[in-house]
């Protein structure tokens, strides 16, 4: 054993002397005069080694890439916006429970629990009630939102779609009430929301047992109605709002009419566009006062809009590929891989 | 004073509070770095281009981010170079990502601007073969000592390693580095 330990010793010395000498804390010359001839040996060719590499060609990016990006960067960062009160207690909250390790999801849960028994200790019952008719923009929103995800986070797999499903119902109803109130300032935040809460169904629905029956009742659910209603309404709006809001919405029409798209029962040659009202047949009672305007293909599918399977990515989707979260690309291709997906998979 | 006269802390002061021209000029101030540690882990220009710019984008939304007790950042380019090292990566996890021949023979033939001058190229492809013998560690250690040109301090904290460590895996690295030199 003394041999290792001397040759660690030695290595020892050898790491700081050449850490030193990189640094220009020691002189060469001086220093190597003092070394045992090899020590001082293997420190220079180890030095030549380090200035070889060093003197590697400075690769750098063309002007043009350095002018372009610039542009493409400054076009997609935005201001941070101003948090507001319960934005702000949410972020303490977070901080406060993270700085304690403790793992995110536990620190939602833990959060909404927090912020609950707060709610009801200094507002009542009658705060959280409220909250139920909060619209996007007012001061209670954000806690309607909150409970809601804690009611997600507690909810078994099963019950987490049902859930999500109500969600993405009162988002339409939040939706409707912005515009019949004339506040499209609003609107954004409401059909955030809405694209969130359709990640969310991609997501729980992927986290279901592929053969389970509450996803095959869920996809049902999710093509035959859900998604042909919500499109249906979303479209009738198109009339109703300014120029503005307009591209938002046709937005969220492609962002469900893309989930649907990738659910294994979809039927490759389904439009984008959505059937007048005339035609459909699974009316919901919530469609019936807005959908009688069904608007014919151009409002939903602008001419000059691309095919969404190829360029409409979901408003908060993590990754940057056309696919919503949730896996549902990988589960279509595991549960049927038919033509079209293949062709799709080229096509990307 | 103009912004990209200021000097970087004012820089970054102003981008945390949400100035995109004064993150502009840090842009200006960091990409030939960025890029060109991309570069060298990727071997593909594209790719590195791409990276690159997510990098920035990545590195406004955390300064931009609403924090509470926010505190200065104290060392902006080991900061920013974390980031690039994570977003390295992930797209590693994510495309499987391995240097292989493939990879240096395409860099060979896919270099106009280093083909236009034969020397450079010579020993950018040699640096970039003999790297890529080296394991992910090793090769990392080298391109931020001694091509990107940090400091000690500065790579321990990107690689989230300590000085000391830092200087046993630098030492070790050009060993290794030598042996493959001298074949």
């Amino acid at each position: 054993m003394p041999r290792v330990d001397e040759q660690n010793n030695a290595n020892t010395h050898l790491i700081d002397h050449l850490a030193n000498l990189l640094d220009g804390i020691s002189e060469k010359d001086q220093l190597i005069a003092e070394l045992p001839e090899q020590e001082a040996q293997e420190l220079e060719e180890l030095l030549a080694a380090a200035s070889w590499i060093s003197q590697a060609p400075k690769i750098e990016p063309s002007d043009e890439y350095r002018q372009q990006s610039r542009v493409r960067i400054m076009e997609q960062i935005n201001p941070p916006q101003a948090v507001t009160f319960l934005g702000r207690v949410r972020l303490i909250y977070t901080e406060a429970l993270r700085s304690m390790r403790i793992r995110q999801r536990t620190a939602l849960v833990l959060m909404s629990i927090v912020m609950l028994i707060a709610m009801l200790s200094v507002g009542g019952t009658q705060v959280v009630l409220a909250s139920s008719d909060a619209l996007p923009g007012d001061n209670l929103y954000e806690v309607k939102i909150m409970i809601e995800e804690a009611r997600l986070l507690v909810s078994s797999p099963e019950k987490r779609v049902v859930q999500i499903d109500e969600n993405l119902q009162t988002r339409l109803e939040e939706i409707e009430q912005l515009i019949e109130q004339g506040r499209f300032e609003d609107l954004q935040v409401a059909l955030n929301q809405f694209d969130t809460n359709v990640n969310d169904l991609a997501q729980a629905m992927a986290n279901l047992p592929p053969q389970s029956p509450e996803r095959s009742a869920a996809q049902q659910l999710l093509l035959e109605t859900a998604h042909l209603n919500r499109i249906r309404v979303l479209t009738s709006l198109l009339d109703k709002v300014p120029e503005n809001a307009r591209q938002a919405i046709e937005k969220s029409i492609h962002t469900l009419d893309y989930l649907s798209t990738q659910e294994p029962n979809q039927k490759p040659e389904k439009s984008v566009t959505p059937k007048p009202t005339k035609d459909k047949t699974t009316g919901k009672p919530e469609d019936t006062g807005n959908s009688v305007t069904g608007k014919p293909t151009k409002t939903s599918k602008p001419e000059n809009k691309p095919d969404p399977q190829v360029t409409i990515t979901p408003t908060q989707t993590a990754n940057s590929k056309n696919i919503p979260p949730g896996q549902v690309d990988k589960d279509k291709d595991k549960d049927k891989p038919d033509k079209d997906d293949k062709d799709k998979d080229k096509d990307k | 004073m103009p912004l990209q006269d200021q000097n970087e802390e004012a820089l970054i002061a102003k981008a945390e509070q949400g100035n995109k021209q004064a993150f502009a000029a840090l842009y200006e101030l960091y990409l030939n770095e960025i890029y060109r540690y991309m570069y060298y882990r990727l071997l593909d220009r594209m790719e590195a281009e791409d990276l690159t710019e997510k990098v920035f984008i990545k590195a406004w939304e955390a300064l931009t981010r609403p924090r509470e007790n926010r505190q200065p950042l104290q060392n902006f380019r080991a900061w920013i170079y974390r980031i690039a090292r994570n977003t390295l990566i992930d797209h590693q996890r994510q495309a499987k990502h391995v240097v292989s021949m493939e990879d240096i023979e395409r860099f060979q033939s896919n270099r106009p601007s280093l083909q236009e001058q034969s020397e450079i190229n010579e020993q950018a492809i040699r640096l970039v073969n003999t790297l890529s013998q080296l394991d992910e560690t090793s090769r990392e250690v080298l391109l931020l000592r001694f091509v990107n040109q940090l400091s000690h301090a500065d790579a321990a904290v990107i690689l989230g390693i300590s000085e000391n460590h830092v200087r046993v895996l630098q030492f070790r690295a050009l060993k290794k580095m030598k042996v493959l030199l001298d074949a």
